[in-house]
């Protein structure tokens, strides 16, 4: 009960739209026959391969909300220009910046959606890979990494101007699925 | 072999906790190689939000404080 | 850490204050990160980064344990922050919601302002917060 709860104000309150229900759906009804400990990162064939059976095109097929992008949105220059390369990012319609700090609270709702997510990227400001860190120890291992240490930004030494912000997100972008 | 490294830029409380991780390591009976780490870009690498601290094996393992020989004979057990 | 490079004492100063932020996706997620790096700014306290919790990053979580006091600002009712805090064992923390400040998710924009009042409520916890 409290998961449904859950799902429906964080949708309501996100302002998710209807793609995103309909994925948190697709999600629900495959995730219904696993336990929350083994399930994959990446959303289930079964949902995909029913509907294409049906001769239908996907409904869910990598639409924003499926593509999830997680930053570490830490405390120093390279963890702000994280955190906005991600909304930046998601601005843009590239994907969807989602909240790290729900997984790391196990909060039922991310952790679901974050399950169903079609691809996952997960943007690290420094070699500490705190974001990268967060999804492993929660159970999630596919996924993307983008590091600005290995983009040459350096903690304590790259302001977080504009130019920074579009650098990572162009890298970002790259690669996710489009 | 173990990795003994403190973090600190140099001051009374870093040198007694080199001096102490130094004594553990022959309490301990263990081969450890003890290093001063003086550099802040290195001892923010480490996450680490005060001085001085100290890191076994690339683990933080106390920060703040300067650990007695027998707390840090602890850590290399 | 802060923007600028920390200034590391060999614990000659008092431990910090440690704020940590939500910083999540949404308006309410933005206004939280940029109150902490605000605060931080000011001198209020010192953002750490809340990742570093959940990722159990060595270093970060023993800092966490050494702080003089923490405290955890969320965007909104999931409360998210104070979550990942307490899911590494952290239990004694001052927590600020947005919410309850009356800001809510999607419809509160990250101007100055809002970050300016989430500022101003944080200023008040961390001031008497602290261990004795």
């Amino acid at each position: 009960m409290a998961s449904k709860v859950n799902r429906r104000r964080f949708l309501k309150g996100a302002g998710m739209g209807i793609a995103a229900g309909a994925a948190a759906k697709v999600a629900a009804s495959a995730m219904a026959s696993e336990s929350p400990s083994d399930a994959p990162a990446i959303p289930l064939p079964n949902a995909q391969t029913k509907r294409a059976a049906g001769g239908t095109a996907p409904t869910v097929c990598c639409t924003p909300a499926s593509r999830l992008i997680f930053a570490c949105s830490g405390a120093a220059d390279v963890g702000k220009i994280a955190d906005l390369a991600a909304r930046k990012l998601s601005e843009e319609g590239a994907g969807k910046m989602f909240c790290l700090a729900g997984v790391g609270g196990r909060v039922k709702g991310i952790m679901e959606t974050t399950k169903a997510a079609q691809a996952i990227l997960a943007i690290d400001g420094c070699p500490l890979h705190c974001a990268r860190n967060t999804l492993l120890q929660a159970g999630f291992t596919k996924f993307e990494h983008l590091c600005l240490s290995d983009m040459g930004m350096e903690k304590g030494k790259t302001p977080a101007t504009e130019q920074a912000v579009a650098k990572v997100a162009k890298r970002g972008k790259a690669m996710l699925p489009k | 072999m173990k990795v003994i490294q403190v973090l600190g830029t140099g001051c009374p409380k870093c040198e007694k906790l080199k001096k102490n991780a130094e004594e553990a390591a022959r309490l301990a009976g263990t081969e450890a190689l003890v290093e001063k780490i003086t550099d802040i870009g290195q001892i923010t690498a480490f996450g680490v939000m005060m001085t001085p601290a100290l890191a076994v094996d690339g683990e933080v393992k106390a920060v703040g404080k300067v650990l007695s020989p027998q707390e840090i004979k602890a850590f290399l057990q | 850490m802060a923007e600028t490079n920390p200034q590391s004492s060999c614990g000659c100063s008092a431990a910090p204050k440690l704020i940590f932020s939500c910083s999540g996706a949404a308006d309410v997620g933005h206004i939280s990160d940029l109150a902490a790096r605000k605060l931080t700014a000011e001198g209020a306290g010192r953002m750490f980064c809340l990742a570093g919790i959940g990722g159990r990053v060595s270093g970060i979580m023993v800092s966490t344990q050494s702080a003089q006091s923490i405290l955890a600002i969320d965007g909104c009712p999931l409360d998210c922050a104070r979550k990942t805090l307490e899911e590494a064992g952290f239990t004694e923390f001052e927590h600020v919601r947005l919410t309850d400040l009356g800001m809510e998710k999607g419809k509160t924009p990250a101007t100055d302002e809002a970050v300016a009042k989430v500022v101003c409520r944080a200023k008040a916890r961390l001031a008497c917060s602290g261990k004795v």
